[in-house]
């Protein structure tokens, strides 16, 4: 039973240090924020090796109490299943995270693929398969309006600008709305913070634990210093 | 001059009744109309321009009347586009819905109500959703499943259609209309999908 409880204290999302718990903030983070955020690959690497490695012991472990003979001790083979479903339950729900995680992203990239790639800025923060991703979607849809569009009359055809112009501006490509409201939660103490950069004499005071709701464009710094959390 | 923009409005009107999740046939024959009136207001501002230009006139000096028919022209243009991307776009987002909740294969019905473009577009997004997800060169993980976190590993699921045996983790399961069986989650989430089994509730 001491196992069992220290072996569920390291993997409870209760404990902040564990990657576990960063992935669920992350995953938490990528849904509720309007725009990409930075692909956290080193995170999902170590997690996905944990989960296969934790999937390879049970699973051995599974063959063994089987192979072992199907009568093995009353008492024990109880403790072991129980372990096992325990096991399997906290697998399933990180794997439903890492998927999740996966296609939040996806979508928010398909939603606006034309400005994911246009702005390096931007197609940095994707992971390369990502890149692959946005650039293959693209040009997916090119082709799919083009065959549309290509019977426009000229200077009408393209898909960027409403009317081809050398100097005119890329009309037609949708951007994320960055002053979408958020809730975030205050993760440490930043005294008097300057909310808006337009108006200076607006300070709030950021205490740890503090939940507030402001546009994302101004806590995006924050975010990314990771003082706040998005909930 | 009422009836600059009515067809495109129609195309819109089309796809915006049209229940969310299902796939109207593809109207063709709006959508061709629609360019062929976009080229119909093309020829009149080059035959517009043409006209300002023989009298001697530069673009910018020229008759306010001709100037105005010109923008009139050219807007009508912009709007039929708008109208088009609008159904395409639309169209093009539910068929891509259609990977993520149905897979690969895409049933006869609503393949008929696509155009040859989308029906390209949907083959060529599988391919492209299954290459990310695969072991090689992507994560390798099945990003259709899960799409509400899990309660039990295991699901109580009854069988719907005949399906014949099937092979799982724990052995083989023949999959006869009405039975019962306890399946893990992943393997039996895609044949949920596929309408084969439902599963039981609690």
């Amino acid at each position: 039973m001491d196992d069992l409880s220290q072996a569920l204290e390291s993997t409870s999302s209760q404990n902040p240090d564990n990657d576990i718990a960063r992935l669920k903030r992350a995953y938490i983070n990528e849904k509720c924020a309007p725009e990409l955020l930075p692909f956290q690959g080193e995170l999902l690497a170590r997690v996905t090796e944990q989960v296969e490695q934790q999937e390879a012991t049970v699973s051995s472990s599974r063959a063994a109490a089987a192979a072992g003979g199907g009568s093995g001790g009353g008492g024990g083979g109880a403790v072991d299943d129980l372990m096992a479903h325990i096991y399997h339950a906290e697998l399933n729900r990180v794997r439903f995270m890492l998927r999740a995680y996966y296609r939040t992203r996806l979508f928010k990239i398909e939603q606006h693929v034309v400005h994911v790639v246009k702005e390096e800025e931007v197609f940095a923060r994707l992971s390369a398969r990502e890149q692959e991703y946005a650039t293959g979607y693209t040009n997916m849809v090119e082709e799919h309006f083009g065959s549309v569009l290509g019977q426009l009359p000229e200077r009408y055809t393209s898909m960027l600008q409403q009317i081809e112009e050398d100097e005119g501006e890329f009309d037609m490509v949708p951007e994320p709305s960055l002053d979408k409201h958020v809730f975030c939660r205050v993760k440490e103490d930043r005294g008097d913070f300057i909310i808006d950069p337009d108006d200076p004499e607006n300070t709030f005071d950021l205490v740890h634990n503090n939940i507030i709701m402001v546009r994302y464009r101004f806590i995006k710094a924050l975010l990314e210093e990771d003082a706040v959390e998005l909930i | 001059m009422s009836q600059f923009g009515a067809k495109g409005a129609l195309l819109v009107r089309d796809i915006a009744q049209s229940e969310k999740g299902t796939l109207p046939p593809y109207n063709d024959e709006v959508v061709r109309a629609v360019v062929d009136e976009c080229q119909e207001h093309h020829k009149s501002i080059m035959k517009l321009i043409r006209d300002i230009q023989e009298q001697g006139t530069s673009l910018d000096a020229a008759n306010p009347d001709d100037a105005a028919s010109i923008l009139v022209h050219h807007q009508a243009v912009l709007r039929n586009k708008r109208a088009l991307l609008v159904y395409l776009n639309e169209r093009m987002r539910r068929v891509r819905a259609l990977r993520w909740e149905v897979g690969t294969g895409l049933p006869e019905v609503v393949g008929e109500n696509l155009s040859h473009s989308e029906r390209g577009f949907f083959t060529q997004y599988s391919a492209l959703v299954n290459r990310y997800q695969g072991r090689r060169g992507g994560v390798g993980l099945n990003l259709t499943l899960d799409p509400t976190p899990p309660k039990d590993h295991k699901v109580q699921v009854r069988v719907l259609e005949d399906y014949g045996e099937i092979v799982t983790r724990d052995g083989a399961v023949d999959l006869s209309k009405n039975t019962v069986h306890l399946m893990w989650r992943d393997e039996a989430q895609p044949l949920i999908t596929e309408g084969v089994i439902e599963q039981m509730a609690e």
